[in-house]
Order: C-alpha cells, then structure tokens, then sequence
C-alpha cells in the first residue's frame, strides 16, 4: 500500500519540527512550569492574618538571585490573588529585606551560599522555595519547598516542619503530591 | 356481572388456590409496578442529583493533582468511581483541554472519553447524562472534569427488579399454597366432611355421624347436623317399628284371608262333591234300581205271552205295554246320563266329553269340536264333575242362543291353571255380561258357574261382542295346586246283598252263570233263559268278585256280564276269567249303551256286547251263536 507523497512530505515535515523544535523550548517551558508550580502552591497554602498588615496589602513574591524566569513569573501572577491578596512580584536583593515578603524563591545562582543566606530569611511568615540541585543541603539549611525536574515534570520536596514553623497552613492533599515531606532530616 | 362460570366446577380446594394465587399475583404485580414505574420517572433526577455530587466531589478531590501535575493521584481519584456503578465514563482536562487522566468502568462497554470536554454543565441525550465542571482551587481554574451516566444502573435496577420479583413470586406461590392447605384444613375439610356426611345419610347411613373436631361454627354445625341425624334415626327407627307390625299384622290379615280362601275352596269342593253325589245317586237309583225293574218287568211281561198263543186284543196291549216300558227305560237312561254320566267316572272328564259331543250332535245337531291336552286331566272326581257339568252348560247355553252350529272346547295347561274354554262364533252379546242377566232358564247359569269355579280358587272370564261369537274361560287350579280334599267318600258304593245260591248243574246243553248285582234281573234272565230247551242256568253271582270265582267253580259255557257291579266291576272280572280260562264265552250286558263301554269290554275278552233293554230274542240268539 502506497502513502501518497503529499502525505509523506507532511509527516517528514513534522518529525523534523519536533526534533529541532522540542529542546528549543525546553528551557522556558520548565520555568514556566515552575512559575505555575508556585501560584498552584500559593493556593494550597494559608498564611496567618497577621502577615499582612492590611486586607489590602499585597501578597508579595521575592526572587531572590539571578532571575531565571525572565517575564515568566510576573506574567504567571498577573492580575491574581492569594487568599484574597493582590500579587507583587520584585527582587530581593537584600537579605534584611526579606521579612517583607511572603514567598521567596532562591534561584540556583544562590546554591553555593545557601548556608548564609538562608538562615537570614528566616523571620516572619514567609515560603522559602528553593531551585537547587541539592535538595536536602536547601531544607537543612532551613529551606521548606525544593522543586526539582524529573521527566520533565517539577516535582518537590517538602520540609513540613518548616513550614509549620513559619505558621503557615498547609492543605493536606499537597503533601500527597510532595516527593518527601521530610527534606532535610537526616 | 363477573362470569366466573369456568370455576364453577371446580373443587373447593382449586378455587381457593386459584383465588389466593391470582389476589397475590396480582397484588404483587402491582406493587412492582408502582415500584417500577416511581423509580423509572425518579431515576432521571436522582442521576442527575449524583452526577452533580460526585463530579463536585471528584474535581475537589483532584484540584491537588491537577495543580501539581500528577496524572498518576487523578487516576486513582478517578477510580474511586468503581463505587459509582452510573458512571460509565470520567475524565480530567488541564485548563488548555488536553486529557490529563481517564476513566472506565468497562474496557468494553464503556466508551472513550472525548477529546475536549465541551461547555460546562449538564447535558442529557436519551438516557445518558454528561457532566463537565471547571476544577477549581480559590477561583483558580486546574482543569475540567467530564463525566458520563448511562442506563446501566436503570439496567441493573431492573434485574434486580425482576429478579427481586420472580424470588418475591415463587415465596408467593409457595405461601399461597400453605395459605391453600392452612384454608382447606380449617375451613374446606370441614366443609367436605359435611357434604360427604350428608352424602353418606341420604344414602341411608343413619349410624353416621360428623366427627366435631373444633368449637368454631364448623364444630357447631357438625354438632346440629348429628343432632338432626339422631333425630332422624329415632323417627326412623319408630318408622321401621310401625312398619314392622304393620307387616305383622298384614301377614295374619292375609294368612286369615287365605286360610278363609282355603276354607271356602274346601267347602265349594265339598259342595261340589255332595251335589256329584247326589246326582250320581239319584242317576244311580235311575239306572241301576228303576230301569232294571222295568227290564225286569219287561222279560216278565214277554214271558207272560207266549208266541203261540196271541189274542189279538191281548197282543195289542201287550205290545202297547212293552212299547211304554221302553220309552220309559229310554227315559231313565236319558235322565240318568244327563245327572251323571257314568263314563265320567270310569274314564274321567275328556271321555265324557267326548260322549256329550255325541250327545249334543245326536239330541242338537250341534257338532263340539274338542281340542284337549290330555296331560290336564282332573284327577279329582269333584273337580271333574264339576267341570263336566259346567262345560255341558256352556255347550248348551250356546246350541240355544248362539245361532251357531259348532262350538270349541279346549282345555290345556295355563300359569299352572287348568284353563278350559268353551267358544262359538256365533251373535255373541253387546252386553258387558252379567252374571244374573246371563243366565238363561236356571239350571247351572253363567253365575252359578263363576261362583263355584271362584269359590275353588279359580278364574272366570267372558270375552264377547256383537257378531263375534261368545267364548267362556275357566282356570282351575292344576292337580298339583288342588286344595287338600278329604278322603273320598264313596256313599254310592253300596253293598249289595250277595246271592251265593250258586248250583252246581250236571248238565250236556249250554250251561249259563248270571252275573248281575240286581236279584230282580238276574230272575228275569233266567226266566227267559230257562224257558230254552238246551239252555240251563248254572249259578248266580251278585258281583264281580263273585263271578269270577264261580266263573272258577262251575266251569259254565257262557257267562251273561252285567258290567256295572260293586266290588270288581263286569270288565275287570271279565279280564280275569277270560286271562285263567279263555274256552268261557262272556257275553257283556249293561244298561248302557255307548261304544266306550262296549269297547272296554269287548277288550277285556268278551265276545258279545247286549244292551239289557233289547229284545229277549236278541238274546236268546245271541247266547246261541256264541
């Protein structure tokens, strides 16, 4: 049985796309897929009344190192709310600064000091999310959510003891989907 | 009207069946029914309800997994739905509509979910319904959730339905049989013990009585009904009482009447007899003491005038004389046969019929046909007389008013009667007969004839109209039935003195024994006999007995025989001398006349035959020629 040979110009056209288009993207469709990770976790997640100074103080996301999302996040949370709280997404520079915010999330750049900038960001209510080859080294350090790629899916791990410590409330059905729920315990 | 007419003959027990089953079939059907039909309109609400619920359920359940991108938790969230057995299809979309995770209930029944999960919300087609609800957290759109409900749990209601209601229908039949046999023991058997009791004493079984196994109104009628029969078997009882005497008492009333009966046939016969009697006296005293002294006094009368010596004068007289002896002795014959014919005696009914038909032939010119059987001969000498006399009444009764010139006597056996008929075919009578009007000119009569043959027990019948002659039926009682008759007694069987001068004569003529049991006639034939040279009376014997020892004694050549004697008569002493000494010439003589006699004589061993009225030549000549 004979394909016809439009048909086969156009399966050979598409076999093509997808091996040199796939990698083209990859890069940008893991961090887009970080960057949704965060706002589906933020959903999950209840933080005490008292992180906000008022009902209409917003909700506020540091990126802390060098930025690997480029417009990715700020576009992800664009015109969303968290628990009632419009979303302001800027970069954490200083680490003094980071009782201000209620989520940050460290970039890799920031892997091989994380033993001296986590313990400063620990204060107040706010998520420590980790982008770190080293899961466990991020959550002993005091990290609480430490996303990773596996099959190309962003999966994490959870330090729920952490994360309990910062006072902020976690839905049950998240620790269903964590890898561990006990990163950085020897 | 409810035509229940095919049930009508059934037994008790298959119509309560036949109604338990049908009330409880129907009942249930019913019910089954209403179920049915109420959960086949609920059905389609309550599914829609539970499609709401579960996919509210399911899209909080999979909000984490769709958030978090995990296929592998939506799966098993989705198969949660295996508890669902409606839903025949699920699925999760991402918010960009791709299928995120699935579900089937059924590889091979349940179908695909689609590409794209279309608009939100409910849709039916038939009898599926489809589900599709945004999965939300916080307003934040996951996904979309599509699930499909089709009919299989309709399906599945309905076997359970019908499987519910063949289970509920063989415990219904199974109960209405018990309910059957629970009615038939307490309420049918009863029922049928009844009927069958009251079977059983319409039949006649008074001694039965119904079994009163409980104290319901069964109980009570069972008692009422033995009660009743009780009742009964007394009033039948007294019933049976009185119908027993009343049988009793018939019997003696009937045993009185027979005996009454028997009585007054003794005494018709007895009657009879003495009237036989009579008559065979009177005939007898006719024949054997009148008409002798006038033979008697006619031999004397011959003797008185010689032949030689004939005054004319004297001969006239004489002659005249002679002429009114005979018409005088005719007369005695006459009369004496009509009151009592001898040959009726010696040779019974049928013979002396036979000599009345020659009788009436010679006196009417009236010829009597006989057709008798002769097994029915009378044996009794009563009967016979009596039958005789009836019969000759019958014939004559005819010969005066039949205008016909023959009649039928007939006799033979019927139904253990002697039945005789006397019949003609002559005017006959358009009268139902009277007995008195009957009866023409006295004598026996029509009526007299009826009273005698019923008084003996018999049966009288006269069968006429005008132009077809008269006929006469008597039916007697047969000689085996006769009623018992007392012995005979024979008053015309006298002794006569006996004359034993018996001589012995030396003597070469012809030597003569008179045998006679009248004296007076035996001295006028040896007067007669005497006055001839060659002739020599002998001996003289007084009866038959007598004569055949004489016959013995003196050896005589000829002996004169009267044949009516006591003791022996003339035929059987004839037999007897003529058996020992047959050279003994016997001559018969008798005052009667008929060839029967003659006959029976001439049988015995006679050689001659005399009437004693003929004239003494005749006599002499015939002792001559002997």
């Amino acid at each position: 049985v004979g394909i016809p040979a439009h048909v086969f110009m156009l399966m050979m056209c598409a076999f093509w796309l997808m091996i040199c288009g796939v990698p083209a993207h990859a890069g940008d469709s893991e961090y887009q897929d970080k960057a949704r990770k965060l706002l589906n976790f933020s959903m999950f997640l209840e933080w005490p009344s008292d992180a906000f100074s008022r009902n209409s103080s917003p909700f506020l996301i540091g990126i802390m190192g060098n930025d690997p999302f480029g417009h990715g996040l700020r576009d992800t949370f664009r015109n969303r709310h968290i628990n009632g709280h419009p979303v302001e997404v800027s970069n954490l520079d200083d680490p003094a600064e980071a009782g201000a915010f209620h989520l940050i999330f460290i970039c890799r750049s920031e892997q091989d000091r994380l033993d001296q900038v986590l313990p400063r960001l620990q204060n107040g209510h706010t998520l420590l999310v980790g982008d770190v080859d080293d899961c466990g080294d991020f959550c002993r350090w005091g990290g609480m959510v430490c996303l990773y790629m596996e099959k190309e899916k962003v999966r994490f791990h959870l330090n729920a003891d952490a994360i309990k410590a910062a006072g902020i409330k976690m839905d049950s059905k998240i620790m269903r989907m964590a890898a561990s729920t006990d990163c950085g315990t020897p | 009207m409810i035509r229940i007419t095919p049930l009508k003959d059934w037994s008790i027990r298959h119509k309560l069946l036949a109604i338990v089953m049908a009330f409880n079939v129907a009942f249930l059907l019913f019910l089954a029914g209403g179920i049915i039909i109420y959960d086949i309109v609920t059905y389609i609400d309550r599914a829609e309800e539970e499609i709401r619920d579960v996919s509210r359920f399911i899209a909080a359940n999979s909000a984490s997994a769709l958030a978090f991108e995990d296929p592998g938790t939506a799966r098993e969230i989705l198969n949660t739905l295996s508890a669902q057995p409606q839903i025949a299809t699920a699925a999760l979309y991402t918010t960009d509509n791709a299928l995120f995770a699935s579900y089937r209930r059924s590889e091979q029944y349940s179908s695909l979910p689609p590409d794209e999960p279309g608009p939100a919300g409910l849709h039916r087609s038939g009898m599926t319904l489809e589900m599709v609800r945004p999965v939300q957290h916080k307003g934040e759109l996951l996904g979309t959730i599509y699930l499909r409900s089709d009919i299989a749990r309709l399906y599945s209601a309905m076997m359970r339905y019908a499987g519910f209601l063949g289970v509920t229908m063989l415990a219904v039949v199974a109960g209405a049989f018990l309910l059957q046999i629970i009615l038939h023991k307490m309420i049918t058997e009863p029922l049928l013990n009844l009927a069958g009791s009251a079977k059983r004493i319409a039949g006649g079984d008074l001694s039965h009585r119904v079994s009163e196994g409980s104290k319901d109104e069964f109980g009570q009628l069972a008692e009422a009904f033995n009660q009743m029969t009780t009742e009964l078997n007394y009033s039948y009882a007294g019933l049976q009482d009185s119908r027993d005497k009343l049988k009793i008492r018939v019997a003696e009333r009937t045993a009185e009447v027979e005996e009454r009966s028997r009585q007054l046939q003794q005494l018709a016969l007895r009657l009879s007899e003495a009237e036989d009697r009579e008559r065979r006296q009177i005939a007898l005293l006719l024949h054997d003491d009148l008409q002798q002294y006038l033979a008697a006094v006619r031999f004397h009368l011959q003797r008185l005038i010689p032949a030689d010596m004939k005054p004319p004068e004297i001969e006239a007289h004489a002659e005249k004389l002679i002429g009114l002896i005979d018409e005088s002795i005719q007369k005695c014959r006459s009369l004496s046969h009509d009151l009592s014919p001898p040959v009726l005696h010696q040779n019974g009914l049928f013979a002396a019929l036979e000599w009345l038909a020659r009788d009436a032939q010679t006196k009417y010119g009236l010829t009597v046909d006989l057709q008798v059987n002769r097994q029915v001969e009378p044996e009794k000498p009563a009967l016979a007389a009596m039958l005789y006399h009836s019969i000759r009444e019958l014939v004559f009764n005819a010969a005066k008013h039949s205008g016909s010139d023959s009649v039928l006597v007939a006799a033979d056996e019927h139904d253990g009667f002697i039945r005789i008929s006397v019949s003609d075919q002559g005017k006959g009578s358009d009268l139902v007969p009277s007995r008195s009007g009957m009866e023409q000119g006295g004598g026996f009569g029509l009526f007299a004839i009826e009273e005698k043959i019923r008084y003996m027990g018999g049966r009288f019948f006269i069968q006429t109209a005008p132009g077809k002659g008269f006929r006469v039926t008597l039916d007697v009682p047969g000689n085996e039935t006769a009623p018992h008759e007392p012995a005979e007694q024979n008053g015309y069987d006298h002794q006569y003195p006996t004359d034993t001068a018996a001589k012995n004569i030396a003597w070469s003529g012809r030597r003569i024994l008179l045998a006679d049991d009248h004296a007076v006639m035996r001295q006028g034939l040896a007067k007669l006999i005497e006055q001839q040279n060659d002739f020599a009376v002998v001996g003289h014997a007084a009866d038959g007995r007598e004569a055949v020892y004489l016959a013995g004694e003196l050896q005589p050549d000829v002996i004169l025989m009267d044949v009516s004697m006591p003791g022996i008569d003339g035929i059987q002493a004839t037999a007897e001398i003529a058996a020992v000494q047959p050279g003994i010439k016997i001559i018969g003589l008798s005052m009667h006349d008929d060839d029967n006699t003659r006959e029976k004589m001439m049988k015995a061993g006679a050689c001659a035959y005399l009437y004693k009225a003929a004239p003494a030549e005749e006599i002499i000549r015939t002792i001559r020629e002997t």
